[in-house]
């Protein structure tokens, strides 16, 4: 439930109570007091008619009615009670409050009864319910409008601030720009938040940093080991055994190079600038690309081919665009067989490869992993398609990767939001 | 400023006299070549590799030691790292363009930043090149410097009846051209640049596909163009001096 919501309703429950409460005990207190005024009412005028009858009997109906009686029944207390009488004017039943009294009233026993009408006080009672209930309503209905307006407003600043954490993002440099409100317990929250949040940022930035040096001091000692292979080589004197022992670590320090510049090369895209964009010719790049990888293709009696379309203008970095072809057109030609195909169409918001290859040995989206590799015995370091991954997800590309009937089917769409940063 | 004119002079001096002579490469006995480069074995492994080519080689393994040596002394191509104690090769680079312009400048960083090498390139270095990188590919690249630099338009390489002008991209074996691709012109030259050495498949397939070798992993293509290549050169009546070292890669030998 919205913090709102819950709110509110808090409110107007304990509000709705509160009334409710209110109401019982209004009624409770206002009908004493009229019952207690209507019995006085009738007690006094008992006792005007007991001090200042003249006698004889008097009848006006329904209010008093002054009998003599042969004798004033034993053990009779003056009596009050309630009563209908039906109305003749009105034709309907009416309550009375009926007081009956035993009075020697100059020495003859009288019984005197006197009635009051209790509808005024009905009425008095349904005017006052009415415009208490009419109070009531319009007090929770402002209650209810203020109550959502003001915290609605109260809470802005609250709000502002999930939605600056929705699009917060360890790799944007952006400051988060919280707006404080005059509310201390926001305030605090905001700066806990920044705090919070520069520190992430700076603990992100420091492990990218370190794997992005630590990819640095690698080339060195690659670089050495690399030359002394390349010296080791001239010897006149090496046998065959050793020569392919040789290859060996070459073709391991060509991996290792690989997958250290894959490495650096990833952690260079998650940072924010990193990359200078430019309006690159994404159809082209596919042209070029397709064009340098056509002997291979032959080669490997792979049969491609394409259809390209202009393609959409799109901003991002030209080296980055090209790495993104490159490694999906390379995957299409890597994990491939003898006499396979390839086709690629370009259009104007996508870029579609398909291949024909073994079933990847896992579902297809996890290839977008690092590290994770089609096949056990495939020597690939398993970093291209997160590569193209991160670029995807740099300029907003939709990317997907489906297996079905042999082929292999990878689309890159432009149509994402485009944004360049 | 008279110091950098009386360089400079020399230094035309010596393009002039070098062109008289046209023996590029082998009369290169006065290349003079400063490898400033602060890992002690990386460096050791350059000057063995190049020992045959006969340049003169300084080496330089300290900011303010390389600093010295371009401002006391005449080189024709410097390589440096970007990353020195005591300074940026940046800087140096910076130096040598005041006080000795013609000369070479090949960049080798273990930075692959696009920055460091735009800077550098803008700065007026030739070249670039990110560690690792094979031997044969920075000696090829040291060649190709020198020629662009005091032989422009009209080096050619040299081995008994095969002439490869690299400019124009052509092949002659006596004097008849000989059609290549241009992968196998590339290959060729790669492997005649570095002639005697044994050279790997992987060098050769960085070498002509650039950084997106290890992509292709297609070191078998490598072969397929060689033996073109060899055949190409045999029909046209060339040495077969193409020779394949087991396992390993090829080697261009004359001997």
């Amino acid at each position: 439930m919205k913090l709102l919501h819950s709110i509110t309703r808090k409110y107007i429950v304990s509000a709705v109570s509160v009334l409710i409460l209110f109401t019982v005990a209004m009624y409770v207190l206002v009908n004493t007091i009229l019952d207690s005024s209507i019995n006085e009412q009738l007690m006094g005028t008992k006792g005007r008619i007991v001090s200042n009858y003249p006698g004889g009997s008097l009848k006006v109906f329904p209010f008093i009615e002054i009998d003599e009686v042969a004798s004033i029944p034993p053990h009779t207390a003056d009596m009050l009670k309630d009563t209908l009488i039906y109305n003749t004017a009105e034709h309907e039943q009416e309550v009375f409050r009926e007081y009956v009294s035993y009075q020697e009233l100059h020495h003859s026993p009288h019984k005197i009864t006197l009635r009051l009408s209790l509808i005024e006080k009905e009425d008095l009672i349904w005017a006052f319910s009415a415009a208490f209930g009419l109070f009531s309503a319009l007090l929770l209905l402002a209650l209810f409008i203020v109550n959502k307006k003001t915290t609605a407003a109260l809470f802005a600043p609250f709000y502002r601030t999930l939605a600056q954490m929705r699009n917060f993002s360890l790799r944007s440099s952006v400051p988060l720009a919280l707006e404080n409100g005059d509310i201390d317990e926001f305030k605090e929250l905001n700066t806990i938040l920044s705090e919070l949040t520069a520190r992430a940022r700076k603990e992100y930035t420091a492990v990218k940093e370190f794997s992005e040096n630590a990819s640095h001091e690698l080339q060195t000692p690659l670089a050495i080991v690399t030359s002394k292979l390349d010296l080791l080589i001239q010897k006149e004197n090496l046998d065959d055994e050793e020569k392919l022992l040789i290859e060996a670590m070459y073709q391991n320090i060509g991996r290792l190079t690989h997958l250290n510049k894959a490495l650096l090369l990833l952690s260079q895209i998650e940072t924010a600038g990193y990359f200078e964009p430019a309006d690159v010719d994404f159809a082209r790049e596919v042209r070029s690309e397709l064009d340098a990888m056509m002997p291979i293709a032959e080669y490997k009696n792979i049969t491609v081919t394409s259809s390209i379309e202009p393609m959409r203008p799109v901003t991002a970095n030209p080296m980055l665009v090209h790495i993104l072809v490159k490694n999906l057109l390379s995957n299409a030609l890597k994990h491939n067989h003898d006499g396979g195909t390839i086709a690629v169409r370009a259009e104007e918001n996508s870029f579609v490869i398909e291949n024909t290859g073994a079933a990847p040995e896992s579902g297809t989206e996890i290839l977008f992993d690092r590290f994770q590799k089609s096949g056990a015995s495939d020597d690939s370091i398993g970093l291209g398609l997160a590569v193209v991954k991160e670029i995807c997800t740099l300029y907003h590309f939709g990317v997907e990767y489906v297996y079905a009937g042999g082929m292999h089917t990878v689309t890159v769409r432009l149509t994402g939001i485009h944004q360049s940063n | 400023m008279r110091q950098y004119a009386r360089l400079r002079d020399a230094k035309l001096n010596k393009i002039r006299i070098l062109r008289e002579h046209r023996s590029f490469p082998h009369a290169s006995d006065s290349m003079k070549l400063l490898l400033i480069e602060d890992e002690k074995e990386l460096s050791r492994s350059i000057i063995e590799y190049i020992k045959d080519e006969g340049y003169v080689c300084t080496c330089s393994y300290s900011f303010i030691d390389a600093s010295k040596n371009i401002n006391d002394y005449e080189y024709d191509c410097v390589v440096v790292d970007l990353t020195l104690p005591g300074g940026s090769g940046l800087e140096l680079i910076r130096q040598l363009k005041t006080v000795q312009p013609a000369t070479g400048i090949i960049i080798i960083s273990a930075k692959n930043s696009l920055d460091d090498k735009l800077a550098g390139l803008d700065l007026g270095a030739d070249d670039y090149l990110t560690k690792p990188f094979h031997l044969a590919e920075l000696n090829s690249r040291i060649k190709s410097v020198l020629r662009r630099r005091f032989y422009s338009g009209s080096s050619s390489v040299i081995i008994n009846e095969l002439r490869i002008e690299p400019e124009k991209h052509e092949v002659f074996v006596h004097d008849g051209e000989i059609a290549l691709t241009k992968k196998e012109f590339d290959i060729l030259l790669y492997l005649a640049t570095n002639k005697e050495k044994v050279l790997t498949k992987e060098g050769i397939l960085e070498h002509i596909w650039g950084d997106d070798a290890a992509t292709f992993d297609s070191l078998d293509f490598v072969y397929t163009h060689i033996k073109n290549l060899r055949k190409k050169l045999i029909a046209g009546n060339c040495g077969d001096y193409i020779k394949s070292v087991y396992g390993i890669g090829y080697k261009f030998s004359a001997l």
